[in-house]
């Protein structure tokens, strides 16, 4: 049974930035989910587990702190990496998203769909084996 | 004449008419001369009896009778005075006590040693003041202990960030805090006392009111409403309208203090980051281009870097160069950002003490990629001594070496060299970089550190300056306490050297630099 992908959570609402990082990321053997607007995306997050959240901060309905503040009160003792994609560089930004305990912190503009991929692949290691127990797999393949 | 309730109210003693002693005093001699008089009438009758009826002789009975009977009622009258010196002379400091205890002075005891009842009233007295006078620090001990309790409280909820609104059971408003009063546009004053629902309007998605009676208000006891949460649209003063998640929960135990629910509104707009991160005018515009050139820089490095795609070598450089006129604008939006920062002196830096050769080691690394393809020779000297820390903001530094490395390559031929280095010269350090590039003209040193200035003769085509590179360089340079200045010759080359401050001779503690002290003007 091959190894499962690791599964990211993207969430971003431009839609060409949040195709051609899924798109990359689908490349380098990631299992990408995208959720466009943060109400969905933070229910996507609570009902579903995964390797690695991508966030955006400007995002409709909720924006990234905020989904990263509900994500620490609802699952505190959480593992998950998340990283910050975003295209606000306010020092003030950065310190609060560190604070509620984000991995890194990408300036969209400043990188190269390759470099974020390379970031990610840092992080979680390249095709190994996902943390998440694949039940499902058996379930759909029994 | 407001009522103290913990004032001993001053007793009014009557002034006594007549003393114990006085009265006592005039009991033993009416009843000593009573005694005189019945002995002496019994003597006299006595002695008529026995001499028959002989005329007793007034001296003779005036000796014999009256005399010896005198000298005993006076002796009574004697007995008297002293008894009431001994015995009463202990109430008298009793009274005395009484009084001033009457008035207040809770800190008197009565000293009475008589070992009688007096005593034991003396001691009642003086514990009886012990416990009041106790009881009373006890008593302003508390108020202050309240009191001090109530301020804290009272700063708690007004610096929650999150609205709260507090309702007594008749559904108005009793407490609410300053970030309620921003989201429904009232004033604090405004709310208090007023029924919640004639305040403020909560709607749902689609856009219809929500019957806050229905939903809770019109539970018949508050304790058994369910908590409600809801993302709701809050209309308050004026049809102000914000996006709030919204909890109503009821308040438990509600009945004595009179309150019914407790509401808190939490702040949910989407640009409510810029509220929060009083993020400015220029900061939303700044981030509102790199949305779209991140789409044109992501897209044409995927085309530039995918091997499967098949492109001739024409197509390959003409997508190499859109992607470094991207590049160059995101430079400029940075630079753009900075220089509005700088000019509505908001633009800081924070000072901590850093490693400066290794730090220039690692910049000059950096670098070299850029160097190396216009084979330009980069070459760092790093001087014998050891140096010690220096003060510098990182970040902000290492952005002033990186523009003045780049401004050398690009001013610099092909085959050139670069020599950076650095020496302490009094209390600072100076470092410089050389180049053996074009030169500056004389004329335009004056107006190199300014706005968007540029000096004719760079030697890229598609030059990647903006103008504003030195500009913010200076202004770094400046928060840093330090000066940067050039040396140059036509033909010959350039060196800029920039001076920072030695930790000994500088703040011994990270420091915050700002330009002035920030304005609140905003970018127009």
């Amino acid at each position: 049974m091959p190894p499962t992908a690791k599964k990211i959570l993207l969430i971003e609402d431009e839609a060409f930035i949040a195709d051609i990082y899924a798109h990359e990321l689908t490349k380098a053997g990631f299992s990408v989910r995208v959720a466009r607007d943060g109400t969905s995306g933070l229910q996507i997050l609570e009902s579903e587990p995964f390797d690695m959240l991508l966030l955006d901060i400007m995002l409709p309905g909720m924006h990234g702190l905020e989904i990263l503040r509900q994500w620490r009160t609802k699952s505190p003792n959480s593992t998950m990496p998340v990283i910050l994609l975003t295209n606000l560089g306010q020092d003030e930004v950065i310190k609060e998203a560190f604070a509620l305990g984000a991995r890194g912190y990408l300036i969209k503009a400043s990188y190269t769909p390759k470099q974020v991929v390379s970031e990610v692949t840092n992080v979680l290691g390249s095709n190994a084996a996902s943390a998440i127990p694949p039940a499902n797999e058996e379930a759909r393949n029994g | 004449m407001s009522e103290d309730p913990f004032s001993l109210h001053n007793l009014e003693l009557t002034p006594l008419k007549k003393t114990l002693r006085i009265k006592i005093s005039i009991i033993f001699v009416f009843l000593g001369g009573l005694l005189a008089v019945i002995i002496s009438l019994i003597n006299l009758i006595w002695l008529r009896s026995e001499e028959g009826s002989q005329v007793v002789s007034l001296v003779y009975y005036l000796e014999a009778v009256v005399l010896p009977i005198l000298i005993l009622s006076l002796s009574l009258v004697a007995a008297s005075v002293f008894l009431v010196l001994r015995y009463l002379k202990p109430l008298e400091v009793l009274y005395q006590g009484a009084q001033i205890l009457a008035k207040g002075e809770l800190d008197h005891r009565i000293s009475i040693h008589t070992g009688d009842e007096i005593e034991f009233i003396s001691y009642s007295l003086n514990s009886l003041a012990q416990n009041l006078s106790e009881n009373l620090n006890k008593d302003a001990q508390s108020r202050e202990y309240i009191l001090a309790e109530k301020n804290k409280l009272d700063t708690i909820i007004s610096s929650i960030s999150d609205g709260v609104i507090v309702l007594d059971l008749h559904h108005n408003i009793v407490l609410a805090n300053r970030a309620a009063s921003r989201i429904t546009g009232y004033e604090i004053p405004e709310m208090l006392r007023q029924p919640v629902e004639s305040l403020i309007t909560l709607k749902n998605a689609s856009g219809q009111a929500i019957d806050l009676k229905k939903c809770f208000l019109d539970y018949a006891d508050p304790a058994g409403a369910p908590q409600l949460k809801i993302i709701t649209s809050l209309v308050g003063k004026n049809q102000q309208t914000t996006q709030v998640k919204a909890t109503v929960t009821p308040i438990i135990e509600n009945i004595q203090a009179d309150l019914s629910f407790i509401m808190t509104l939490h702040d949910v707009t989407p640009d409510q980051v810029f509220q929060q991160m009083q993020i400015d005018f220029v900061s939303m515009a700044s981030h509102e281009i790199r949305t779209p050139l991140t789409s044109i820089i992501n897209y044409l490095s995927v085309l530039a870097e995918d091997s499967s795609i098949q492109l001739d070598s024409e197509a390959q450089e003409f997508i190499k160069r859109a992607l470094t006129s991207a590049r160059q604008l995101t430079i400029l939006v940075d630079n753009l950002l900075n220089v509005s920062k700088i000019e509505r002196n908001t633009f800081s830096v924070s000072l901590n003490p850093m490693d400066w050769l290794k730090n220039l080691e690692h910049v000059v690394e950096s670098s070299r990629a850029q160097a190396v393809q216009k084979n330009i020779s980069l070459e760092l000297k790093l001087p014998s001594q050891s140096i010690p820390p220096v003060m510098a903001d990182e970040i902000r530094i290492n952005e002033v070496l990186n523009n003045l490395i780049s401004n050398a390559i690009s001013y610099t031929q092909e085959g050139g060299h670069i020599v950076i280095s650095c020496k302490i010269i009094g209390e600072e350090i100076v470092t410089y970089v050389r180049d053996t590039g074009a030169g500056i003209p004389i004329e335009a040193i004056p107006h190199l550190f300014t706005k968007f200035f540029r000096v004719a003769g760079s030697l890229d085509r598609g030059s990647k300056g903006t103008g504003l590179g030195l500009y913010i360089s200076k202004s770094i340079i400046d928060l840093h306490h330090g000066k940067i200045w050039v040396d140059s010759e036509v033909g010959k080359g350039s060196t800029f050297y920039f001076s920072l401050p030695l930790l000994q001779h500088a703040y011994q503690t990270p420091t915050i630099v700002q330009l002035n002290s920030p304005s609140t003007a905003q970018f127009d």
